[in-house]
């Protein structure tokens, strides 16, 4: 579904990836651990085309990336979900046309249904009575949920999540996690960067670290547990970067 | 410096290919285009009805000043209409729009791209030149030529006002005259000049707005590199439109 094989990216002298590979298959969910600054977000926005790898092939769907025009990335796009790590909203629109966004533009449902699809999505994410108001007038929790069902509610068949549960409360932690859960349920395809190990321990089924310019561990949420010398054991605890 | 040169020119001609492109074929956001049309257009009339009043004063009263020392104030109404539709106009107005307009969607553009929601539009399978470049562009084009129109009017108005108050000429005979020196030529001199103008506003405005690549600072820097680039695109500009059209009014 995802493969990424040989990819590296500089900006200007600085290499951030060296030699990336890995693979996701259909309804897997990947998460991508990492420390800041190690790239996490540059990998995500390459997948969707956003940025350009210097060398190497990022295929989704069978498809090159790189080899696609705009024109082609525009409908790929359709099926594939970028979250924003800062949540990404449209400053100038209020959070229903935020939501409505991509629905006007690359559906045919009446306004009627559109607005129905907005008020039951919201009310998932315990924002229903926000509609009305403008990105500006939103905690930054807040931004990040209305970013997040912005990408949801499309449908997409595959969703790259950008620390989508960072500096929530427990609670929307929570309900963000049942919410991926639900999606991987029914078969969407996914990548997880995170932060937040009980989540990513939960809802993966694999775990790639990340770490200067190469996925230098991978292993299934069971392998983590039985391998206490792992590196992301010390990653997590802090004890290497 | 040459460098920078050169990427401009490339970026911009890409930039004005791809709205080539965009225009052949696909969606166009109408209502995007309105409210541009909105913004650029209506909200800048106060500035340009202001500008070209002042500026059409003060020059009937300089010409005033300066011909009646040789008797030649009765010359005033067909110079002042002559270098308000063929010059004047068209370069404060377009001058005025850069100032404001470009500012603005320099610095509009290249906030949206400093938060990500220029990459947003595209992650949403959207296209950025539909969505912001060509509703902003097709609103230069149609609003500054009307707005050249508009202060042209102002400015020989605000001569007359001087001309019948300060120089004691006869509103009647300044009013024929302008009309009478005025040829079809000199409108549409004015119009292309406009034209050209609006364009010399919107592409580096967007260009430099999309192409904003650090925080703060970087819409600082291309804010004013977009206001500083469109007034010298017209200023040169206007010279060789002027050249331009001399030679071929020559041939017909
Ligand atoms: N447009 C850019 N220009 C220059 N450098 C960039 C650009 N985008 C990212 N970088 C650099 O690439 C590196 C990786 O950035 P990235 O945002 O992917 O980190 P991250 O792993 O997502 O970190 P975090 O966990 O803090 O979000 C950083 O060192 C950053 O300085
Ligand atoms: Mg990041």
């Amino acid at each position: 579904m995802i493969n990424v094989s040989h990819f590296s990216k500089s900006f200007g002298n600085k290499q951030v990836h060296k030699n990336i590979n890995f693979h996701v298959k259909k309804g897997e969910c990947l998460g991508l651990i990492g420390g800041s600054g190690t790239g996490k977000s540059v990998l995500l926005r390459s997948i969707i085309g956003l940025e350009s790898p210097d060398s190497g092939t990022i295929t989704v769907n069978d498809q090159n990336i790189n080899a696609l025009s705009e024109k082609e990335l525009i409908q790929l796009r359709q099926n594939v979900s970028y979250v924003f790590q800062g949540g990404a909203l449209f400053d100038s629109l209020n959070v229903f046309d935020n939501l409505a966004y991509a629905l006007k533009e690359h559906t045919t449902l009446s306004a009627p249904e559109i607005e129905q699809k907005i008020h039951s999505t919201l009310k998932q994410f315990g924002l229903a009575n926000s509609t009305e108001l403008m990105p500006s007038q939103l905690s930054g929790g807040m931004q990040k949920r209305i970013g997040l069902a912005r990408a949801m509610i499309m449908n997409p068949s595959i969703l790259l999540y950008d620390e989508p549960t960072a500096g929530l409360d427990p609670f929307n932690t929570k309900k963000i996690k049942e919410l991926i859960l639900n999606l991987k349920q029914t078969g969407v395809t996914s990548i997880l960067v995170t932060h937040d190990m009980p989540v990513a321990l939960d809802v993966c089924d694999r775990l790639a670290l990340l770490m200067q310019g190469e996925i230098v561990e991978e292993m299934s949420p069971q392998e983590f547990h039985q391998s206490p010398q792992a590196l992301m054991h010390h990653f997590i605890h802090g004890e290497t970067f | 410096m040459t460098g920078t040169l050169w990427i401009f020119l490339g970026g911009v001609t890409l930039l004005t290919l791809q709205i080539a492109r965009d225009l052949r074929s696909g969606p166009f956001y109408f209502d995007l285009f309105v409210e541009q049309l909105y913004q650029v257009g209506i909200k800048s009339i106060p500035l340009v009805f202001l500008t070209a009043l002042s500026i059409g004063m003060v020059m009937s009263l300089q010409f005033g000043l300066g011909l009646e020392k040789f008797g030649g104030k009765l010359y005033v109404p067909k110079l002042m209409a002559a270098t308000i539709i063929r010059e004047i106009g068209p370069v404060f107005t377009s001058l005025m729009m850069a100032a404001r307009v470009g500012a603005g969607f320099a610095s509009e553009i290249g906030s949206m791209v400093v938060t990500q929601q220029v990459d947003a539009i595209r992650a949403l399978g959207t296209s950025p030149t539909r969505k912001i470049v060509l509703p902003r562009v097709l609103a230069c084009l149609v609003a500054v030529p009307i707005l050249v129109a508009f202060a042209n009017i102002i400015g020989m108005a605000g001569g007359l006002l001087i001309g019948s108050i300060e120089l004691g000429l006869d509103p009647n005979y300044y009013l024929l005259n302008t009309l009478s020196t005025l040829r079809m030529s000199d409108y549409f001199t004015g119009f292309f000049k406009a034209v050209f103008f609006s364009l010399f506003i919107s592409l580096p405005s967007c260009y430099y707005g999309l192409n904003v690549t650090t925080g703060a600072t970087g819409v600082g820097l291309s804010t004013t590199r977009a206001v500083v680039t469109s007034s010298i695109l017209i200023l040169i500009g206007d010279f060789f439109l002027s050249k331009l059209f001399w030679i071929i009014q020559k041939w017909g």
